[in-house]
């Protein structure tokens, strides 16, 4: 029997039955000792150099939506957070980090955020629209 | 400009003249600081110091500095607030492979952010383990990966899938078991079907196209004739979604288990089909005979190796 008519005869079984476990138990009945299972690990050297060179630039601006139209402009690395790309746009805006607020198509960025989880990683330029709150 | 602005100004200048200098007048300054208990202040300073290091390579002294700023987030039981969050996750993003601190680094930082939840925060465990993928540190990755947020199993995957790229002869199921087991060991049959997936999305653009394609559950499952492995991890997803023993039992006949995999797969065993390992009959006598002529070797059962 080949492998494909194996699979096939599987399927054709596994589809007679409903799914019985949840997607995810919840984390507090996570078992620890699990985590620690030793798995066999292949002999292949893990090749770290890739990881290395997958850094990728991306070019922001952000404008305030409001009239004066205000704007400032960085290049910074996708792995960076929200809050580093904060830091590159405050000091063109004589602001502080506080007071800039960022939206990506009307969401909220979040500081502990990285930009890869809000854009394209395949994107080299991205607009945002910004709001500068009052210092009190 | 604050009072506080201007000071983190003057150190970041003095950083950059003389780095060793500029770091032990910050180190100075923030003892004063903490014992006076102005941790914002502190908290501020630091991680201002630590990122202009970073940036001047010296990363040794920003090491240095970010495992202050940790101590000062617990000496302060600081919030794990976002902002606290963001500088945190900045400066471990910022540690190279090679910097010895790193390490401490993140033991601090998963202690401090352990009050989270009982596995701690899932956002820091994601970042911790894709900077240990990037400091070549796969098995440490995982760990925190299967604890990670909702981009992890396709960090996860491609992780695997470049390293099973690396090998020349060395079967793809091994790689991508790891994964499918792991989560299936902290019971998240859908993340492992995810890095499953994703694994296979890579693997089919690698040029190794399927030699047929079933659905289940709407999904696309790849079948191999060459690989059977790779298609032993999806019906194992699908039966253990189903608690479906006897399926287990006609796949274990089809797919012997792989050494590498019997510890994991005992436990899978137990927790999804109701499998238990049989322990024999302890025999009393054999027992004794061999306690008074030879020493005691460890233990038979699974070992932690990590």
């Amino acid at each position: 029997m080949s492998q494909v008519q194996i699979v096939r005869s599987f399927i054709e079984e596994l589809s007679k039955n409903s799914r019985k476990h949840p997607d995810r138990i919840s984390v507090d009945k996570i078992n620890g000792s699990a985590l620690s299972t030793a798995i066999g690990l292949p002999e292949t050297p893990f090749p770290k150099e890739e990881f290395k060179n997958e850094e990728k630039k991306v070019h922001i601006i952000a404008k305030t939506v409001r009239p004066p139209v205000i704007s400032a402009s960085a290049e910074v690395s996708t792995s960076s957070t929200i809050l580093e790309l904060k830091e590159s746009l405050a000091p063109q805006l004589n602001v502080a980090v506080t007071s800039l607020r960022l939206l990506h198509k009307g969401k909220p960025l979040v500081n502990s955020k990285f930009l890869a989880d809000y854009f394209d990683p395949e994107a080299t330029e991205v607009s945002l629209q910004m709001f500068l709150l009052q210092s009190s | 400009m604050s009072v506080m602005e201007s000071k983190i100004k003057r150190a970041e200048a003095r950083l950059r003249e003389d780095p060793y200098e500029g770091h032990q007048m910050i180190r100075t300054l923030v003892n004063r600081q903490v014992m006076s208990k102005k941790y914002d202040d502190s908290i501020a300073l630091l991680y201002s110091g630590a990122k202009t290091l970073f940036e001047l390579e010296q990363s040794g002294s920003a090491g240095d500095l970010s495992i202050y700023l940790m101590d000062v987030f617990m000496k302060a039981s600081s919030s794990v607030s976002m902002d606290n969050k963001a500088k945190a996750l900045a400066l471990l993003g910022s540690f190279p492979s090679e910097e010895g601190s790193k390490k401490q680094y993140v033991k601090k930082l998963l202690e401090w952010t352990n009050c989270t939840g009982p596995q701690g925060d899932r956002d820091v465990h994601a970042s911790v383990g894709i900077m240990f993928a990037k400091w070549g540190d796969p098995v440490s990755a995982e760990r925190h990966l299967v604890l990670g947020n909702e981009k992890c199993p396709a960090f996860y995957a491609q992780m695997l899938f470049n390293w099973a790229h690396a090998s020349k002869h060395e079967d793809p199921a091994l790689f991508i078991g790891r994964a499918v087991l792991k989560y299936l060991l902290v019971g998240s049959p859908a993340d492992a079907l995810q890095c499953l997936t994703k694994f296979m999305q890579l693997f089919e653009r690698s040029g190794q196209s399927p030699d047929e394609t079933f659905t289940i559950d709407g999904i696309r499952i790849p079948a191999y004739n060459s690989y059977p492995y790779l298609n032993y991890l999806h019906l194992l997803v699908l039966a253990a979604y189903r608690k479906d023993k006897e399926t287990y039992i006609s796949l274990l006949q089809k797919y012997p288990k792989k050494p590498e995999w019997e510890s994991a797969l005992a436990k899978v065993e137990d927790v999804y089909f109701g499998i238990r390992p049989v322990n024999p009959q302890p025999n009393i006598l054999s027992n004794l005979m061999s306690s008074l002529f030879t020493n005691p070797s460890g233990g038979g059962n699974a070992i932690d190796l990590e």
